[in-house]
This record gives structure tokens, sequence and C-alpha cells, in this order.
């Protein structure tokens, strides 16, 4: 792939960034301030749609470097999985916007000239993750979105948010600590390594050092991507308000690490690496088991954002398992799992906001009669909730397919019976919602479908979904990307080529 | 005439100490603009000398025209450039801090009821002219190449902080006595291995010493020796477990001077351990065999300043534990001894001022706003003073090592130095570092949150207080400009942080054959 | 050699008082006691036995085996000029505790402390 100089990738970064001063700045002017928030996403979303043909005809559009320290510079670079991730949140964080808005507004919230900008840096810095192009810039801009969600999470202030804010921050800057070390690690024995399809690694140090150094890592955006053990912190940060849990903790923090672990397993050591050193089974079983873990505990969990929580923990392993399978089929199916993921999962956190806002509601028990009197948005959820499950059609399915193929051809077959058995647990964890909501009974009257900001969203995000289960490659052409980011890593291993299929 | 300036960054200064009193005296008013004119000038030379360092070469300046190594001489190199502008930068914002009028209010705000502390300008005066006694002392360990003139420097220094200290009356004198007890026990081991050294080799010259002590046939004497001089120069440096004198000396401080002694005072007997130990003994048997107990016990203050820290109720002292740390990993840097660990050492070091600096003025105004009877309110500062409130955090952010900020380009470093250096030190040195840094956070973070997501009430982050309401709470005009630039700064030298590496040590070279060869022929 | 015991007997001797004396005035007596016991080591170092003072008194040839290092001697009174500032400040400081707080006793001034 030839790459190009060119500025969109900073400007995509730096939307957010510059929005975040005007936006402290209009404190007085609500309508303004959010006119800020707008224009940045639409300047981030456009910078991102027009990569996209220069990455189709095969050039990768790579910014100007500024060099920090030896063997360290600060570069963005948009190759295929960068932009998939890149547009999957720019697309919505504006969604999510117009949704704070009515949310907050809805809520008569506090702080919301702090919670806009903070947004705003957050997604700047989930943008920066997704174009780094070397592991510092990686570190640096997830250090920065560890700190920027830090005051969304405790919105709110009270002395039990802020302690669940504390054990966000444990588990966050623990993991980003061990990314530090694994990243000094990397500058030493491999100085001003890009992120290169297929790792750089192979050779540049003694294989223990190696394993340790992908441990450090993997703890690094594994805590993002909550990955068991370390997924403790988001059902906890299931505090924040829940746009909040919408964008950052279906979209741009758990994305993050998991788009970090792909971007370890792929771009730092390489699927074959991984294979000579004996790390790709001990991850698939890692995320395997954190997907029946993560599933079983949705089941029993009564509170309906933490419920949706454990979803996400057991959703991000499938992305887990995608990177640690490694053939081109299962990091193609990993890969557009993010898109799937984000806009089925955004859809159930807005529906589940929606019905917090119009009703105060937050445990499952108590939605009864509710899809009656919500119906939009409880359609909404029901095709979030299907995508999520993987019934054909829908989104959720296609990344569940490839990864079971991909498994089957790297001789993991169990993946496949794994990836059933998920499926139907989340119609476990799923449907009792649909069905207390929509059969039972319970106390409606004067309850309605809250204002156009938080119903518009929600019915966006599933339509979205939808269209992506249909036509994966239209639009935007999220498989495409997924399969040439794939293809990529895949090059340098011709034997794997042939497992490569098309669209299903 | 630019040969001779290095000895105008000690004696303009020092001239101003004496001015300035006597101009408090007749003038009364002008004596705030007086110390500020000096300690700039002071600032714009030794800015002037570093540019003109970087690009021409090293100066050495014998002084009274006496040649090394007979005569004492200065020699100002990068190195000695940075620490110096360094030095000379933050007192130009510690003395802005320093109030003028009034007295300095204690942490406890003891002094009101202290007999004898009313406003008069002699007092301002003294006081302005200690803090340059005190710049002349720790400018004057920079430039020196002269160990015994080293003791005198570092003697003047910790005079003049002692004194500084004090001023706030009330407890503060405890902790000035008890800092001046283990000051002055440090410059008497220091100086009884000096003596060592001169015994066996007859030179005070730094060049000269590394040439002779080569031929020197008696290792056991030169190893008690050194051992000595590093005894005494970590206790000065606050080596853990030698940094007993350091907690409670930056908690009593007044702001200014708490401002200017946490921000540098340790860091310039760190330079000195480097200059002696890294440059001038590298090589040699006892300077291996004590660098390598330095970098141990620099790992140790690393965890035990962290741990330290995490355990303290009071920010002040929760900052002051975090020196103890931050000290243990600059000294670490020096240990590992390498090019790498150097630069980040020194980086360190302008880091961990810049952003100190700024918290302990920031933690000194706080004290000083009225109605809170000394205790200082730094839950709701977020609320009532945004612009003071963002830079404690960006200096708070820059500890724990968060980038953009100064703080993180340093640990990066320093991560990379022990990692290179590898075996059992550089890998427990690596771990250490990652630990420190991740307590850091704990603390730090603790302290944002209580900026910014606590409502003001008298008991956060004090835990003895009064109980009454805080209203009408104002942050001191005159310590806002100084808090925030230094915030700036360590934005900026993290934004910039690889322009100003690579000319931190352009001519770094451990060891000290090269110094001592250029010293046949003195450049005068 | 033996000369230079009495110096290392003081410097320990000070030395140990300042870790171990409960007041404060004590301490700085022994303060005083350690830098006296590396004034006296210097000037030991200078010292040799059987030479003279570096001071030329007639017109023979000079030999340096014949003097004694005056340099030691010259640092020392810079020394002792450090020593008495030192000891002066501490007084001033020990006057002011002693005033504000009616006690030299450190443990007890160690609680005002905390």
């Amino acid at each position: 792939m030839n790459e190009i100089l060119s500025l969109k990738p900073l400007l995509a970064v730096g939307a957010g960034l510059a929005a975040a001063g005007p936006i402290l700045l209009s404190a007085r002017r609500p309508n303004l301030r959010e006119g800020w928030t707008f224009l940045a996403a639409a300047v981030q979303l456009g910078a991102a749609l027009s990569m996209l043909p220069a990455v189709f005809s095969g050039t990768v559009p790579l910014s100007p470097e500024l060099p920090l320290l030896p063997g360290a510079a600060l570069q963005f670079r948009a190759d295929p999985l960068a932009l998939l991730f890149l547009i999957l949140s720019s697309i919505l964080w504006t969604a999510t916007s117009a949704y704070s808005v009515g949310y907050l507004r809805t809520l008569r919230s506090s702080h919301q000239t702090g919670y806009f900008a903070a947004f705003a840096v957050a997604s700047a810095s989930a943008a920066g993750i997704a174009l780094a192009a070397n592991p510092v810039t990686f570190l640096i801009c997830y250090e920065v979105l560890t700190l920027a969600t830090w005051p969304l999470v405790v919105h709110r202030r009270t002395p039990g948010v802020l302690g669940s804010g504390r054990s966000y921050l444990a588990y966050t800057l623990f993991a980003g600590q061990m990314l530090l070390g694994a990243v000094v690690w990397i500058a030493i024995i491999a100085p001003g390594a890009h992120f290169t399809p297929g790792g750089f690694l192979a050779g540049t140090a003694d294989d223990g050092a190696l394993r340790l150094l992908f441990a450090l890592f993997l703890i690094g955006v594994g805590a993002k991507a909550a990955v068991f053990p370390l997924h403790g912190w988001l059902p906890a940060a299931m505090v924040a308000p829940t746009p909040v849990s919408a964008l950052l903790h279906a979209v741009a923090v758990v994305k993050a690490g998991a788009f970090g672990t792909l971007r370890l397993t792929g771009w730092v050591f390489g699927p074959e690496l991984m294979r000579d050193l004996g790390l790709s089974l001990p991850l698939a079983l890692l995320a395997a088991g954190t997907i029946l873990f993560a599933s079983l505990r949705a089941l029993g969990e009564n509170h309906l954002k933490r419920r949706l929580a454990y979803s996400t923990i057991s959703q991000l392993s499938y992305i887990v398992l995608g990177g640690a399978i490694g053939t081109p089929l299962a990091l193609a199916g990993a890969a557009f799992h993010i898109a799937a993921h984000g806009f089925s999962k955004i859809t159930l956190f807005f529906c589940a906001g929606s019905v917090y806002a119009a009703t105060g509601k937050e445990y499952i028990r108590d939605l009864g009669g509710l899809g009656r009197a919500m119906p939009v948005t409880f359609g909404a959820f029901a095709l979030g909730a299907f995508g999520m499950a993987g019934i054909p059609l829908l989104p959720g399915f296609i990344g569940k397919w490839n990864l079971a193929l991909g498994g089957i051809a790297g001789g993991h077959a169990w993946v496949a019976a794994l990836l059933v058995a998920s499926g139907l647990l989340n119609l476990a964890y799923y449907l009792p919602i649909l069905r207390i909501a929509v059969f039972e009974s319970g106390r409606t009257e004067g309850i309605r479908e809250p204002s156009l900001w938080l119903v518009a969203p929600p019915v966006f995000a599933a339509l979205a979904a939808v269209v992506l289960g249909l036509a994966p490659d239209a639009g935007v052409r999220f498989w495409s990307l997924a399969e040439s980011a794939a293809r990529s890593v895949a090059r340098g291993a011709p034997d794997l080529l042939a497992a490569i299929g098309g669209t299903p | 005439m630019r040969d001779s300036l290095p000895g105008l960054l000690v004696a303009l200064p020092l001239a101003g100490a004496a001015l300035v009193p006597l101009a408090a005296v007749c003038f009364r008013r002008s004596t705030r603009w007086l110390a500020l004119g000096i300690h700039a000038a002071v600032a714009g030379v030794a800015v002037a000398l570093l540019g003109g360092v970087l690009p021409s070469g090293s100066i050495r300046h014998a002084v009274g025209g006496w040649p090394g190594p007979w005569g004492i001489e200065l020699w100002f190199d990068s190195l000695s450039g940075f620490l110096a502008v360094l030095v000379a930068g933050i007192a130009c914002f510690a003395a802005a801090a320093h109030p003028s009028g009034s007295p300095p209010v204690s942490p406890r705000g003891e002094s009101a009821d202290r007999p004898g502390a009313d406003p008069t300008p002699m007092r301002e005066g003294l006081l302005r002219g200690a803090m340059l006694l005190l710049v002349a002392g720790l400018l004057g360990i920079c430039v020196t190449r002269d160990v015994f003139n080293l003791f005198v420097f570092l003697e003047i220094s910790s005079l003049a902080a002692c004194t500084l200290v004090a001023s706030a009356g009330g407890r503060a004198t405890i902790a000035a006595f008890r800092y001046l007890l283990a000051s002055t026990a440090a410059g008497s081991l220091y100086l009884l291995g000096v003596g060592f050294l001169y015994a066996l080799t007859g030179t005070l010259h730094l060049d000269d010493l590394a040439a002779r002590l080569s031929g020197v046939e008696a290792p056991a004497a030169v190893t008690v020796g050194v051992c000595l001089i590093a005894i005494g120069l970590a206790i000065k440096a606050a080596l853990f477990p030698l940094h007993g004198w350091l907690p409670d000396t930056y908690v009593f401080a007044p702001a200014a001077a708490a401002g200017i002694i946490a921000a540098v005072m340790a860091k310039v007997s760190a330079y000195a351990l480097l200059r002696l130990l890294g440059e001038t003994l590298a090589g040699t048997e006892a300077g291996t065999l004590v660098l390598d107990g330095i970098l141990w016990l620099g790992i140790a203050g690393v965890l035990a300043g962290g741990v330290f820290a995490v355990a303290q109720r009071e920010i002040p002292r929760m900052l002051a534990w975090s020196s103890v740390s931050a000290m243990g990993a600059i000294l670490l840097g020096i240990a590992l001894g390498s090019e790498l660990a150097i630069t980040g050492a020194v980086f360190h070091m302008l880091a961990h001022a810049l952003a100190k600096g700024c918290l302990f003025l920031g933690a000194g105004g706080l004290l000083q706003e009225p109605g809170t009877g000394g205790h200082g309110s730094w839950a709701g500062l977020g609320a009532r003073a945004p612009w003071v409130a963002a830079a404690l955090s960006v200096a708070g952010l820059s500890m724990i090592g968060i980038p953009p900020t100064a703080g993180f380009f340093s640990k990066y470093l320093l991560l990379a130095a022990a990692i290179d250096a590898g075996g059992p030190g550089g890998i427990t040195a690596f771990a250490a570092l990652l630990v420190s840094s991740l307590l850091a956070a704990i603390y730090f973070l603790r302290m944002l949150e209580i900026l910014w997501f606590r409502p003001a009430s008298p008991r956060e982050g004090q835990d003895s207080g009064a109980t009454r309401p805080i209203v009408g709470l104002q942050f001191p005009r005159s310590l806002t400009v100084p808090v925030t630039g230094l915030a700036v700064l360590v934005l900026l030298a993290g934004i910039f942080a690889g322009p100003l590496q690579q000319r931190v040590l352009p001519d770094w070279r451990p060891g000290a054959g090269t110094a001592a060869s250029s010293l046949s022929a003195p450049t005068r | 050699m033996t000369i230079y015991l009495f110096p290392a007997a003081l410097f320990t001797l000070g030395i140990a008082g300042i870790a171990l004396l409960p007041n404060l005035l004590r301490k700085l007596l022994a303060m005083n006691v350690m830098q006296v016991g590396v004034i006296v080591f210097f000037v030991s170092v200078g010292f040799k036995q059987g030479a003279q003072a570096p001071i030329l008194t007639g017109s023979e040839a000079p030999s340096a085996a014949a003097f004694m290092n005056p340099l030691p001697h010259t640092l020392m009174l810079t020394a002792i000029v450090v020593s008495v500032s030192t000891t002066g400040l501490a007084l001033a400081l020990l006057t002011v505790i002693r005033r504000r707080f009616h006690s030299l006793n450190e443990d007890r001034l160690l609680e005002r402390l905390r």
C-alpha cells in the first residue's frame, strides 16, 4: 500500500479538540454550544468520509510526522481498519450528541458545558486512537481518552458515583501504565516502528521477552476491552448518564480497547509470530471464557443498563477472539463486528436511556407494559437485541458467521459451537426484557414516547443496523473496509489467503 | 566578556541580596519590583549564556584569573546551563509569588498571633534578599568546578532556604531547625569526604581530581571518601531513606519559599551528585559501587514515596511525599548512567520542578485564602477559581505522566533508559517506575476529584479543621499568575519535549577523561 | 595515623548526638562538635611532622618538603565562617521556638507538627 501525505487525518483528530474551547466559552448560550459540537462532529465525519475513495484505491493517507522523542513520533494514518473505526465513531458521535441534548435537557442536568466539552475531547481521542500510526500515538490518545471520560462518568457528582469513577480510573489507568511499559519497550527494541500489517516484532527480542511484552500490551488494551478479569469497571461505570454509557461504553472506550487488541494481534505481533510464540490459543480461550462468563452474568442482572454492560463485555470478546484466531476471515469478522456491535448496542442504550428519561425506571422488572406505551422505542430495542443475538439479516450475524468460518479455517472448530451457545444466551437475556415490556402489565398511565431528540437517534441507529445487516457493503462499505484490513494482515501468509471468502 | 558571564550568575543575585534589604529601608515601596528585576536579569543572563553555549561549546572561567587546578574555575556547559535556567526561571515565579506588604501566612495561620510579625518593609526586604541568596547558592552549585566551593554554595543555599522556611513563624520554625540540622550534617559529611579525596590527591578541582584519582593506591580510602560525599549529597537530594527532613520542610514553608525550595533545591543537589559521581568518578571502582547503591535506593525511594503519598490525608503533605518519589526517579536515572538515562533524569528535573513549583505555590495560595483559618479548601476550587484549578490539574497530570504534559515524556525517557539498561537493576527500575506512576495516579486523581467534583466544605482535604462555613473565598491575586504561568510551561515543555531533550545534553559523555584532558589548555 | 582518631571521635560523637539527644539545644551543640571534628581533620591533613609554616624568612631556596600545606588551613577559615553563621541562625530559631512553644524537647515539639 502506498502512503500519501495528507492533512485529513489531522483534521479528523483536531476537530473535536478544537471544539472543546469554544464549547467551554459558550457556557451561557446552550444552543450555540451544541452548535459547536455538531459542527465538530460534522467536520470529523466529513474528513473521514473524504478519505474513503483514496483508501479504496489502495492508498493510505498519512499525516506529517511530529517528532516527540527518539524513536517516538506523533503521526496519524488512515488505513482501512482505522477508517472503519473512525467512521463508526463519527456517525455515532453525531447521533449521541443529538441524543445528549434531549437527555440532559429533559432531565435538567447540571454541568452541561463541561459535559459537552469532555465529550468532544473524548471523541477526538477516539479518532486519534483509530488513526494512530504507531504505538506511541496510540498510547497518547488512549490516556487522553481515559481522562476525558472521567468527568463524564462522574457526571452526577454524588459520593457513590465518585466511587464508581474511582474504580473506573483504577482499571483504566492501571491498564494505561501497562500499555506505557509495553510502548516504551517496543520503542527500544523496534525504534520508530509503525503499525505494520502482519506485525513488526518478529526477531527483535527473545521469546520470553516478547511473551512478557505481549502480556503487558494485552493488559493495556484488554482492560478497556473489558476482557475477564479486567471487566469490573464496565458495570460500575453504568452510573454515568445514559448517552455517556451509550457512546463511551458501547463505542469509544470499549471499542478503543477492542480495536487496540486487533492492532496488537494483527499489526504489532502478527498472526504468525503469535502462533510461533504460542499466544493465539491462550488468548482465544481467555476471550471464549469472557464471552460465556459475561453472558451468564447478564442473565442474573436485573438492572437494565448493567445487563447491557455485561452483554457488551461478552460481545467485545468476539472481537478479541477474532484477533486471537488471526485467520483472514476471523479478522474480517472481528473488524466488521466493531461496526455491527456499535450500531446495535448504541440502539439498546439509547432505548434504555429514553425509558429512564420518560419514566425514571432502571430495573427490568419495572418495565411491565412500557412496550405498549412506547412502541417506537421498544421496536428499536427489539431490532438491536436481535442484532446482538446474531439473527440472520441483522449485522451481528455477519461478524459471527465469519468468525466461525475463520475459526474453523484456523483449526478452532469449537469457536462455531461457542458462537451458537452465546447466541442462545443472548436471546435468553434479551427476550425476557421484551416479554416483560410487551406482555406484562404495569402502571403506564401518562407515559408516552419522549421528545423527538430522544426518539430519533435510536430509530436512526436501529435502521442503520438493519441496513448494515441487509447490505453490509452499502454506503460507507464497512464490509470492504474490514475485508481489506484483514487481507493486508494476511498478505505475509499466502497459505491463508485461500480461506478468504466474499461477503456471505 | 562572554567567558566571565558565569561569574555574573552568582555575583548578580549575591549583590542583589545585599541591595534589596537596603532598598527596602530607603525606598520602601519599590522592593518587590527591584527584586523581581534582579531575578529577571539573572534569568536573562542564564538564558543568554545557554543560548551562547549551545552552538559554540562550553565556557570555562577562572575566577580572579587563577586558572585551575589551583584557582576556582566556573564551568558552564549545556547541562549546567539547563539547570541554571531552570533555577533562575523558577525563582522569578517564586519571587513574583512572594506577598508584598503582608507577612507570609504559615499553613496553620500562626504568624498573625506571633509577636513581632507585623509587616514591615525591612522584613519583606530581608526575605526577598534571602531568596536572592538562595538563588546565588543554587546557581553557584550549577557552575562551580571546585568541590570546596561547592560546599560553600551548598551551605549558603541551605541557610537561605532555612531562613525562608522559618519566616512563616510558628511550627515552621521547628521544621526549619530540623532542616538546618539535617543539611548541616549533610554538609559536614560532604566536607569530610572532600577532605579524604584532598588528602589522597591534593586537589579540589573536579577535572584534576578525576585525572589524579586513577593513580591513587588506596582504593579503600577513595571508597570511604566517595561514600561520605555521596551520603552528604544524598541527604540534600532527599534520597530515600535519607529524606526525613523533606516532608515537614515543604509542608510548613510559606507559599513562595515552598515554590522554589520544593521545585529546585533537592534537584540541584542531585545535579551535584551527577557531576561528581556520574561524570568525575564514572568508571572508577568507588563510583560504580556508590552509583549501584544509589540505583537501588532510588528504586526504593520511588516506591516508598508513592506509598506514603497515597497514605497522606492532607494534600500538601501528599505533595511532599510525591517529591520523595520523584527524587528517587531522578537519582535512579543518574545512577543508570547511560546518555538516555541522564537525559531522562534531567528532563524529569525540569518536568517535576515546573509541576511541583506550580502545585506548592497553589497550595500556599489556598492557605492564604481568608476565612479558612489557614486550612485552605481544595474542594470546590474548580468552581470558584477555574483557571487556578485548571493549572493545578495540569501540574497534577504531569506528575502522573499523562500526555501531552512534560511529565509523560520524562517518565517515558526514564522507562526507556531502564529497559535499555536491562539486568536486574534496569528491570526492577522499570517495574518500580510503572508502579510509582500508578500510585501517583491514585493520589493526584484524588486531588483532581477534590478540586473539581467535591463541593466546597472546610473539611475536605484537611482532616483536622474548623467546621465553620466558608464564604467569599478568593484565591490570592498575586499567586494566580505564577501558578497558571508554571502550568503553561508544563504544557509547553511537554509539547516541545522533542527539541528540548535533543538540546539538553548534546555533549554529555559519561566518564571524566574528556573533561580532564581539556584542562591542559584552558580556554580563558 | 593516630592523629586522625581524634577528629573521627569528634565527628562520630557529633553525629550520634544529633541523632540521639532529645533536646534541640543539645543537638545544636552536638552539631558544633561534629563541625569541629571536620575542621580538625582538615587541619591535621595539612600538618606535617617537623615542617615549618610556609613563610619565606631567608633567601635560601624554598623546598616544598620543608613546609606545611597551608591550603587546608585556609579552607577551614571559610568552614568556620559557615559554622558560625549556621550556629547563629540555629540559635535564633531556638529562641523563637522556645518563646512560642515553651519547650525544646523534640518529641514534645514533633507532636505539635502532626
